[in-house]
């Protein structure tokens, strides 16, 4: 498993990885709560519709049982006035009457001032003798009171509360009104002989309910325990049979909620004791699970946001996190080529990766103080080195020009002795005890041309030189001590076994960005096979050669592989040498 | 190098992009387009009938989530500001307007241009002289003319003399009512002495069934609507004969309603409006959610008498509560 994980997360850079197992974190966090809360969402939205819809069922419930029993305790109040009773059973003179109907109407009329919902406050005797509202209302004459349920349950000593009704009873006053009555007892008779009743304006219940907003299409109504529709805001529709109301199923309904047979209809029914009503509201199964798609909608919108978000986040957090490892890495590749000069900043990043370049820049630096001392260390070498093939140089010549005066005292030639000896020492003078490693050209020719005076002692007629040298070439430096020993050389080596006259002609120019300076002898020439080794040391010093070699080895000491000294010669012609050196000012 | 990062940044601003654009979308989709409906009745509401069927008319736009615009002529009489408002409906581009046209000829044309916009075409109430409409719901006019003959039958001999007080002539309700009222008589028929016209007001109603009175003998008079029924009605009381003729009225208000009350008619026949205003706007949301719907629908009338006025079904016709 662990093995698959990190074989799946074995990507090319950090950055998709980090992208990607970012991304996968978000996902899957993202689809699990996406998960549950869909799996949830149903029974979160149904619970919170329950609650809602019975809560609102409850405080309408509450409203009505307030209003309706506010007109009891009227009722209570009214039915045992006293001046009630006298005015509707005791038949006094009408002067006394109309004196207490004045009383009673007054206080009518504040109820009906106090209680704006209270449309019409009355009582009515069995006789025919009555008081609404004030002494100046008059009864709908085209309409038999004793006829209306209210009034007959009421007269038989019952306390009655009608469903909501058109109340005719009023001439030219039709008011939709739901109508509280009561029997009122006559004290001499002991019979209820009078009819006490308020009519609560309905408009107060519809718009209770009206007001409620169960979301579009829900509706609250009202039914009292009859199954009589008190309030439906589609109460015509009902009776024109446009629209069905299961009223039964209500009424057997205690409580709670159902859903109804059509499947989407969800029913939250609340009875109220205190007056028998049960109200109603009515929501729609497929209206919430509308509301639960819009929310699921909302889910995959945020889910989805939350992605780009993520990748977003994820591809700028991995850039920051790997930009520093990548420039890392480009220096390292740079360090690779083999280029240490390199300009790594100071990392003020305190993490890893900032340590890690904090670390790489300080390893560069010291490599590069290993490369700079090895340098100095290689120099000093070549110095020294150089140091000791002049050293060895020296000696060689003093070697060769103490054989020739010791030659020359053989032979006792005085004369050449002492001008052989007073020329060297001339020249140790000039050359030897100077310490500079460079001198120019033009000193070159001047030693070379003192020896080759010395020479010409020993070779008489046998040695003939031209020296011709550009004038720009003169003033250039160069390594001592190189033109000396390569004549000397051509003397040993070409002259001196050759029958006749031998010819030395030195010859300096300028080519491109060398200076070359060509010795070129008539001597006896070499074959090809010396001619390859010449410049290859082979075993200890031989001292025949080493004035060859160690001019060579010094020349590529001082300027490098591409100078030196390059033979050229055929046998019984002659030998040409160049030495190379760069055209320095 | 620089190429791979460039291909990154695209692919991450194409993979926002299609994830905004997609997120705009399912936010876009929860608002299903709600149906947009005009209706234009034939007049503004002055009476309960108007008032119930405007009634029914918005809780059928509030039960179906339809958007519900209302503009309404004047007078029923004034078919050229009909006409105006149908054409100032057609340039709002709804997708149905309904209308109670109040002419069976003079409608026509410009209700045709309804159709040639494209928009569905609902009658509610009323009708043209041709068939051009989606869907009508009305009252079944004829029905409820009959329902007036049989109940006049019931109560007259072959020697009465009958009156109507008609409303617009020409009008379709008018017209089929009063054949109806002819069909249900039956033999009876032929003791129509004249049929005089309202105009839908209560002042010509008034002073034609006066002429009326004045000319016959009247034993039993039928008026077709609202206007002619109460202004008829004010005039048999005048006369002194309230009581004394057998009146049936049609439609309802309060001072109709009175003079039931009052014995003035015998019976009145009142349509169904709150079920025509419901039925009407719930067919006109039909018509554009739903593949076929019911061409004609008959909201139904129902005759009052008296003694059944003030039943649970009946009172809440006659005295229709919007909440005032």
């Amino acid at each position: 498993m662990a093995g698959l994980m990190s074989k799946l997360l074995k990507f090319k850079s950090i950055r998709t990885t980090i992208v990607l197992s970012f991304t996968v974190l978000i996902v899957s966090v993202v689809l699990i709560f996406a998960t549950i809360s869909y799996s949830r969402g149903e029974k979160v939205v149904f619970s919170i519709a329950t609650d809602y819809v019975t809560q609102l069922n409850e405080q309408i419930n509450r409203n009505i049982d307030t209003y309706i029993s506010y007109m009891e305790n009227v009722a209570q109040l009214e039915i045992n006035n006293e001046d009630v009773k006298e005015y509707l059973f005791t038949y006094a003179d009408a002067g006394k009457r109309a004196v207490i109907g004045e009383t009673i109407s007054a206080q009518f009329s504040v109820l009906r001032e106090t209680r704006q919902d209270i449309h019409n406050i009355g009582i009515i005797g069995r006789d025919g003798s009555y008081l609404i509202n004030d002494r100046y209302v008059t009864m709908n004459k085209n309409v038999d009171y004793h006829r209306m349920e209210w009034f007959q349950e009421a007269l038989k000593g019952n306390t009655v509360l009608t469903t909501s009704h058109v109340q005719n009873i009023v001439a030219d006053d039709y008011q939709w009104v739901v109508t509280l009555s009561n029997g009122i007892t006559n004290p001499e008779t002991g019979r209820v002989e009078g009819v006490f009743f308020i009519d609560l304006n309905y408009s107060l219940i519809s718009s209770l309910c009206e007001s409620i907003d169960l979301s579009n299409r829900g509706y609250v109504f009202i039914v009292d325990d009859q199954g009589n529709i008190i309030y439906h805001p589609k109460q015509q529709l009902i009776y024109s049979g446009v629209r069905e109301e299961n009223i039964e199923e209500i009424l057997s309904n205690k409580g709670g909620s159902y859903l109804a047979a059509d499947g989407d209809k969800i029913y939250f029914t609340a009875k109220s004791e205190n007056t028998g009503w049960t109200v109603v509201g009515v929501s729609y199964k497929s209206e919430m699970m509308e509301q639960m798609n819009e929310t699921r909608r909302m889910y995959v919108v945020l889910a989805i946001l939350l992605l780009v978000l993520a990748t977003v986040l994820a591809v700028i957090f991995s850039n920051a996190l790997t930009k520093p490892i990548k420039e890392l890495r480009k220096s390292m590749k740079e360090v690779e080529t083999g280029n240490f000069d390199i300009h790594l900043e100071d990392s003020d990043a305190m993490n890893e990766i900032g340590h890690l370049q904090n670390s790489f820049r300080i390893m560069i630096y010291k490599i590069r103080q290993l490369i700079e001392n090895n340098k100095t260390e290689q120099e000093a070498k070549r110095k020294s080195e150089l140091r000791a093939l002049q050293a060895q140089i020296n000696p060689h010549f003093l070697y060769n020009t103490l054989d020739s005066i010791i030659w020359m005292a053989e032979s006792s030639k005085t004369e050449e002795v002492i001008q052989m000896t007073s020329a060297l020492s001339k020249l140790l003078r000039k050359s030897i005890s100077n310490e500079d490693e460079l001198v120019t050209v033009e000193r070159e020719i001047d030693y070379v041309k003192e020896y080759l005076t010395i020479q010409k002692m020993r070779y008489q007629d046998k040695l003939e030189y031209e020296i011709h040298v550009d004038e720009e070439v003169l003033k250039v430096p160069i390594a001592k001590l190189v033109l000396q020993p390569l004549v000397e050389n051509a003397i040993y080596h070409g002259i001196k076994y050759k029958e006749g006259k031998g010819l030395i002609q030195i010859t300096g120019f300028v080519r491109g960005a060398d200076v070359v300076i060509q010795i070129k002898d008539n001597g006896m020439g070499m074959e090809e096979e010396k001619l390859q080794s010449i410049l290859v040391q082979t075993g200890p010093a031989d001292s025949k050669r080493v004035g060859v070699q160690n001019v060579h080895s010094r020349l590529q000491l001082y300027y490098g592989k591409d100078y030196g000294v390059r033979y050229e010669s055929k046998l019984g012609e002659g030998t040409t040498v160049s030495i190379t050196v760069p055209y320095l000012r | 190098m620089e190429k791979r990062k460039i291909l990154i940044i695209i692919a991450a601003v194409l993979i926002a992009a299609a994830g905004i654009v997609f997120s705009v979308k399912i936010i876009m989709d929860t608002g299903t387009e709600r149906p947009y409906i005009i209706y234009i009745p034939k007049r503004k509401s002055g009476t309960d009938f108007w008032v119930s069927l405007v009634a029914g008319a918005e809780m059928a736009a509030k039960e179906n989530e339809a958007i519900l615009e209302i503009v309404a002529p004047e007078e029923e009489t004034d078919i050229e500001g009909q006409n105006r408002r149908i054409l100032e409906a057609i340039e709002k581009k709804p997708d149905v307007i309904v209308v109670s046209p109040n002419s069976l000829e003079k409608n026509l044309e410009v209700l045709k241009q309804v159709k040639k916009a494209g928009i569905r075409l609902i009658y509610i109430d009323s009708v043209t002289s041709e068939n051009i409409q989606d869907a009508i719901v009305a009252t079944d006019n004829y029905q409820a003319g009959r329902k007036m003959g049989e109940y006049a039958k019931k109560n007259i001999d072959k020697s009465s003399v009958i009156g109507i007080v008609s409303h617009v002539k020409n009008s379709s309700t008018a017209e089929e009512r009063e054949k109806g009222f002819r069909d249900a008589l039956g033999d009876y028929a032929s003791q129509i002495v004249e049929v005089v016209y309202s105009n839908s007001n209560y002042d010509i109603g008034y002073q034609e069934a006066m002429k009326l009175l004045e000319k016959y003998d009247i034993d039993c008079l039928a008026c077709l609507n609202e206007n002619s029924a109460v202004g008829a009605a004010r005039a048999v009381v005048e006369k002194g004969l309230g009581g004394e003729i057998l009146m049936i009225g049609f439609d309802n208000s309060t001072e109709e309603i009175k003079f039931l009350e009052e014995g003035v008619f015998s019976a009145i026949v009142v349509q169904r409006a709150y079920s025509m205003g419901y039925l009407g706007i719930e067919t006109a949301v039909k018509s554009i959610t739903q593949d076929t719907w019911p061409a004609n629908i008959d909201s139904g009338s129902l005759l009052i008498t008296k003694d059944n006025m003030y039943d649970p079904e009946n009172q809440e016709v006659l005295f229709p509560f919007y909440g005032n």
